[in-house]
């Protein structure tokens, strides 16, 4: 059960994802070709310090470094390096930063210069993924009613997703109770309650949803190389419905009071 | 980031939720009628089971002592099946 947050609390969060995102959106246009993924990470560095918070994946697990960027058929967890990012690359830029103790994580792929077809409806089915699983964030719905609306919807275009990594809780910690899987049957796992936070972040691939972590210790890329695109948002759970956290509070001043 | 993932209930189908039967190993010690053995199962296990056979009529003609394989349901470690000899 994750721990319910306070809507002071929950303001603090929003304060996080905030600057997630606006990192997000700087890195977003920095992404063109002959960009390092070393030069990217210190950006993202720059912008989350300059903003007063502290990156939350550098030192992580041993985690080292501020932003996950994974390329192609990289999923998730891409350590930054000297690798230069070429015209057509997807890549997936991971962000997490702390405010006050408390955590934000989001993550979007983008297309570097022109992108393939295929690439440009992989990253819009991902991220319409992603957003019908927040759409299921109300209360009274179970967890595993977000991983099935991922699935369906994913599925539905014949793609696939990941198993392997999920998405989880957030609040003073980076990783909290309930895990939050991106498939399975519907109805089932914790019910969500207002003031529960939640990352909803779907992987999905374009072939097989088989993963392989490669010999880095964190580098997770698909089993037969083929594409992989991830969205994530930090999400809260409230008396309306879902809340996502980078955005502004969707339901109002007087509800406001209530949440 | 994404947190690596564990089953939330080990062996979970990952369709359907449905927890596969775990086969244990034990030793009938009591032939009850309706084709039912009470079988003490190996180390390990705590109960007895009461446990019904599992097709092949060969398993009908069990005795005490014999040594089998038995299917427990995940939603009652009390009963199970026997599904073979070892």
């Amino acid at each position: 059960m994750s721990v319910q947050k306070s809507r002071v609390e929950l303001e603090t969060m929003a304060r996080a994802c905030r600057i997630v995102v606006d990192a997000l959106d700087a890195l977003e246009a920095a992404a063109v070709p002959g960009v390092t993924t070393k030069e990217l990470d210190r950006l993202a560095r720059e912008r989350i310090e300059q903003a007063g918070a502290r990156p939350a994946f550098l030192g992580y697990r041993g985690y080292p470094a501020t932003l996950c960027i994974s390329v192609n058929e990289e999923v998730v967890h891409g350590i930054p390096g000297p690798r230069k990012l070429r015209e057509g690359d997807v890549v997936g830029l991971d962000l997490g930063c702390v405010v006050d103790g408390f955590y934000g994580d989001a993550a979007r792929t983008v297309g570097v210069g022109r992108v393939s077809e295929d690439a440009v409806r992989l990253m819009k089915v991902t991220r319409e993924s992603l957003l019908a699983g927040i759409d299921v964030c109300q209360p009274g719905k179970r967890v595993g009613d977000i991983g099935h609306a991922v699935q369906t919807l994913a599925e539905r275009h014949g793609y696939s997703v990941v198993r392997e990594f999920v998405g989880h809780g957030i609040g003073t910690s980076l990783h909290e109770e309930p895990q939050v899987p991106n498939y399975g049957p519907p109805g089932r796992r914790e019910r969500l309650v207002p003031g529960m936070c939640l990352a909803i972040e779907p992987m999905v691939n374009v072939g097989r949803p088989d993963v392989e972590v490669l010999a880095d210790g964190w580098t997770a890329v698909t089993r037969d190389r083929s594409l992989s695109a991830h969205f994530e948002l930090s999400v809260a759970v409230t008396p309306f419905g879902p809340w996502i956290l980078s955005e502004p509070y969707p339901y109002g001043q007087a509800e406001a009071a209530n949440a | 980031m994404p947190e690596a993932g564990r089953p939330p209930t080990e062996g979970a189908s990952p369709l359907t939720g449905a927890r596969e039967a775990l086969e244990v190993e034990g030793t009938v010690r009591e032939a009850l009628p309706n084709a039912l053995f009470r079988v003490e199962l190996a180390a390990g296990a705590r109960a007895a089971v009461t446990a019904h056979v599992a097709g092949e009529s060969s398993l009908l003609r069990l005795r005490p002592g014999d040594a089998v394989v038995v299917e427990i349901a995940p939603y009652d470690a009390g009963r199970g099946r026997i599904v073979r000899r070892r």
